[in-house]
């Protein structure tokens, strides 16, 4: 299992070898999640290259799927919830999606699971664009109480495991 | 008496420190160390300065470089879209060395059915694949490139050994090429074009369905000689696919035979413009070569549409021929658009050239042709006149590439002609960053096979320099922003990589094929570094004279990362070895912060920490020569008096000084402060960096100070710094204007301040 850990560090994110020679060569999305347990949230923010969501939008869901488009947030509810799972203790728990921003080739989508009182062990199962990208790589940061670890998470191996 | 009591009160502070360090006793004594000051001068990193390669960063007295000419008779073949090419290679050896075989690059092999590219990456077996991935990894690869090489030849007709391994070709000659010597031979080859858009390439077509039309944009279609040097030797590193290009110069004569209808341009001047041109386009190349103002028409939309229905079965050759370049590209369609417009450089003419098809307007015919004047303008001023005769931007679907005076890029409005802010400013930027790269490298020409950072890194510094000025000069271009959206350039940019986990952050002084998220560290990493060093570190006048001094130094020549790093301080009389270490050597990050604020007051009594120095040394008060006291806010030693009272009044050796030193009218114009602070600055991060401070006072004022980062030779950690002032302080804050890439700025403000949740931030905003 290829699997990462950090000491210090909650954010990340790859920023796109921007389109100078291929568009970028390639594919990896930054996830962190973590819990605010005097807000009882669990929180997450999850960063991907624009040109890698929109392909996967036009190429599962409608072919003229911009991401500036209007009916942009209902397909990133849709796709995050079959490809993002949270089990917290063992129990499967919906997000809410609280909106999105694009800075420069970057959309984060930010998503809340409500009234988490607290977490014994929480598993991370990220699937995010295996659909289409072969080699695409999922860096994920749990943030939990003051526990910190992270994934690299490939096509076959997409879930991780913390325990508090 | 007076001589008597300095020396013990000098003897009292040389001994303050010894004591203290025996109140500290240790059991175990620290091991010795090697030098590990983050100033030390990079001896051991840095090649050593030979004949070759001076110390001052300039070419040496017995530098050299080899030459490589090449005669090329090529054939498109729209129908099958493959390449036929049979070149003669004149090779001269300028180095003082006796070369026992020749190499080759031969880049196409990357795509052959046994290259062994796709097979360096790691993986496992995947739960489920597309038909197509699955078909692509496990059957026989369905394309079939690679160069198919049918010979290679002597000038006597008679064939030479060669030896294929991967990407390289070594040609075994059959006795050493000497010194001053030259030699000739010849390769036919072929090769199959690959599809540029779908298997990704830098090179090769896309497929137009609804017309039935093809787009080349051709490059690495020829074996090239492989560059030998005095750094490397050969340098015959293979061609993985990240790595890009090291290429040697000489001068280039290029026949193109393409279907009669197609518009070809590439590397070079076009040299039988008479037969190529219609009377028509040539009467437009004529007006363009005079108009400076904006891009004159050679081909027209309607034209090239009109044109997309032809068929031809004729051919037509373009003969291309170019001095002084390190490659060759070029395309060919029949669906182009062609407009031009002439820039001046002292008194020479170059052309600014645009091809696009129909699918790339309104962008294109708007935007094309004034990024690559405007490009051409901003980077001639900062390194030296643009040499070449022209500069080409051609639109290919999604990728940026650059060749000498010519580079593919993309940004594509929507079907319906719409267009997005992220299409257009990407479209922009791509095409700056790309005839930028005519300075780095094709001309300033390093090495991208080893030093991806040396031409991307500085290509996107000067891409941000290049997006700012192309705002100011174009305003309409990009309002409503009143400043060009760039990308990466800005400080604050770089800190979500820098500050990410280390597991997957490479230094940049690392091979393009074995690093992590190669965009930042080749691009934009060394990009903002090189910005922070003009703008905060040196200082642009003397950051741009060296600078430029580099470009001309290395204007068509090899440059290596030293010579680079000691021209900039070489030229600038700046010592930036501790810059290079830490941004370039290591992964290390900027985190400087403002631990705490301690307030003083002067005070006339001694105080408990100069009292218990007294009694170790069994002294009295009157063995003392006359000090100033400071008595720390909220001690024993401080009382409310001290606040009141000004410090002339609370210290009355101080004001008997004054009044013996200085007249009444002397001491009523000095400023008196009233408030001493220590402030101590800590540094968590490895870097070292100016230490930028914002002192913000109770009446309002500000003041900014910049220590330089040699603040932190001695102490890595910390420093302390003591501010007197008349007025109080209200506020601390270190690096206020984000200028160093600090990764946590949480510390960063005295009174602290609360940390920014960036999630409940967007919540908040979202909810409005």
């Amino acid at each position: 299992m290829r699997v990462f850990k950090i000491n210090f560090v909650v954010l990340i994110v790859l920023v796109s070898l921007s389109s100078f020679m291929n568009s970028h060569k390639y594919y990896v999305s930054v996830t962190d999640v973590e819990y605010v347990k005097e807000a009882k949230s669990l929180q997450i923010i999850s960063r991907l290259f624009v040109d890698d969501i929109e392909k996967v939008f036009q190429e599962r869901y409608d072919e003229s799927i911009k991401i500036e488009g209007e009916l942009v947030d209902t397909y990133i509810e849709k796709y995050f919830s079959k490809k993002l799972l949270i089990q917290v203790d063992d129990e499967f728990k919906n997000f809410r999606f609280i909106g999105k921003e694009i800075e420069d080739d970057m959309i984060h989508c930010y998503f809340e699971v409500e009234n988490i009182s607290s977490i014994g062990e929480i598993k991370i199962t990220n699937k995010l664009l295996f659909d289409v990208f072969d080699s695409q790589q999922n860096i994920t940061h749990l943030k939990i109480d003051d526990k910190k670890k992270s994934f690299l998470f490939i096509k076959d191996n997409t879930s991780g495991l913390l325990k508090l | 008496m007076i001589q008597y009591r300095h020396l013990i009160f000098s003897a009292l502070f040389l001994l303050s420190g010894l004591s203290f360090a025996q109140d500290t006793k240790k059991e175990e004594r620290d091991p010795g160390h090697l030098n590990t000051n983050k100033f030390k001068q990079l001896y051991q990193e840095f090649s050593t300065p030979n004949q070759y390669r001076t110390a001052s960063g300039a070419p040496g007295h017995e530098y050299y470089q080899q030459k490589a000419d090449y005669k090329i008779n090529l054939e498109l073949d729209d129908k099958q879209q493959k390449i036929f090419g049979q070149e003669t290679i004149t090779y001269t050896n300028n180095s003082p060395d006796a070369l026992e075989y020749l190499w080759l690059q031969l880049d196409q092999n990357v795509r052959a059915k046994d290259s062994k590219s796709p097979l360096r990456n790691g993986g496992g077996v995947p739960a489920a694949d597309q038909p197509a991935d699955f078909v692509g990894k496990h059957f026989d690869a369905p394309f079939d490139g690679g160069f198919k090489i049918e010979y290679v030849k002597d000038t006597n007709g008679k064939g030479l050994k060669y030896t294929i391994n991967q990407t390289m070709m070594r040609i075994d000659i059959p006795k050493p090429l000497k010194a001053g010597e030259k030699i000739s031979f010849s390769v036919k080859w072929w090769y199959n074009i690959n599809d540029h858009v779908n298997q990704r390439g830098r090179s090769g077509y896309e497929y137009f369905e609804k017309d039935d039309n093809y787009a080349y944009v051709i490059a690495q279609f020829f074996p090239r000689m492989c560059v030998y040097n005095d750094v490397e030797g050969w340098q015959n590193y293979q061609f993985w696919g990240n790595g890009e290009f090291a290429l040697v110069f000489g001068d280039y004569d290029v026949n193109i035979t393409v279907p009669a209808d197609h518009i070809v341009d590439g590397t070079g001047e076009l040299q039988n413009r008479k037969q190529v041109f219609s009377k028509t386009m040539m009467n437009r190349y004529n007006q363009a070569r005079k108009s400076f103002d904006k891009p004159v028409m050679i081909v027209t939309q309607a034209e090239a549409e009109a044109n997309e229905k032809s068929r031809s079965t004729a051919k037509k050759t373009w003969k291309f021929s170019a001095k002084n370049v390190r490659d060759f590209g070029f395309t060919s369609s029949r669906k182009y658009i062609w407009d031009m417009q002439a820039v001046k450089f002292g008194e020479r003419t170059v052309m600014a050239v645009s091809l696009y098809p129909k699918e790339g307007n309104p962008l294109w015919e708007e935007f094309s042709t004034k990024a690559v004047v405007s490009t051409l303008k901003s980077y001639s001023d900062k390194t030296f006149d643009y040499p070449y005769p022209k500069a080409i931007s051609v639109h290919a679907k999604n990728q940026g590439m650059e060749y000498p005076m010519i580079c593919w890029n993309y940004g594509r409005p929507n079907e319906d002609g719409t267009y997005s802010d992220r299409t257009k400013y990407g479209m922009i930027s791509v095409i700056i960053h790309e005839v930028g790269h005519n300075f780095f490298p094709m001309i300033v020409n390093s090495d991208e096979r080893q030093w991806g950072w040396m031409d991307e890194g500085l290509d996107t510094f000067m891409q941000y320099i290049a997006e700012q000025e192309f705002g100011e000069w174009f305003p309409e271009a990009i309002a409503p922003n009143k400043k060009y959206p760039s990308r990466r350039g800005e400080p604050a940019k770089i800190v979500r990589y820098m500050k990410g986990d280390q597991s997957f952050i490479t230094p940049i002084m690392a091979n393009p094929e074995n690093v992590y998220q190669l965009g930042n560290n080749a691009y934009g990493k060394p990009a903002t570094a090189l910005n922070i060093l003009r703008e905060t570190v040196m200082g642009k006048e003397l950051f741009d004279h060296a600078f430029k001094t580099y470009s001309k130094r290395w204007m068509f020549k090899h440059p290596s990362p030293e010579d680079f790093f000691r021209s900039m301080e070489d030229a600038s009389g700046i010592d930036l070895d501790w810059y290079w270490r830490g941004w370039f050597y290591s992964t290390d990050y900027v985190d400087i912060g403002v631990k705490g604020v301690k307030k003083f007051y002067v005070s006339s009594k001694p105080t408990a920490k100069i009292k218990k120095m007294m009694k170790a040394r069994g002294m009295k008060e009157s063995d003392l020569p006359p000090l100033v006291y400071m008595a720390e806010e909220g001690s024993d030693d401080y009382s409310d008096k001290l606040a009141k009272g000004s410090v002339l009044d609370n210290s009355s050796n101080l004001k008997e000084y004054m009044m013996d030193n200085f007249t009444a009218e002397e001491r009523a114009a000095m400023p008196t402060p009233k408030f001493f602070y220590e402030v101590e600055f800590n540094k968590p991060g490895g870097l070292v960096m100016p230490l930028i401070v914002e002192y913000k006072y109770t009446d309002g004022t500000s003041k900014k100070v910049t220590y330089p980062a040699q603040v932190w030779r001695k102490n890595d950690n910390e420093v302390k710094k003591v501010i007197a002032s008349e007025k109080e302080l209200v506020s601390i804050t270190v690096d206020p204007d984000l200028e160093t890439a600090d990764i946590d700025i949480t510390n960063n403000s005295w009174p602290k301040q609360e940390k920014e949740n960036k999630f409940k931030n967007f919540k908040d905003k979202v909810k409005g």
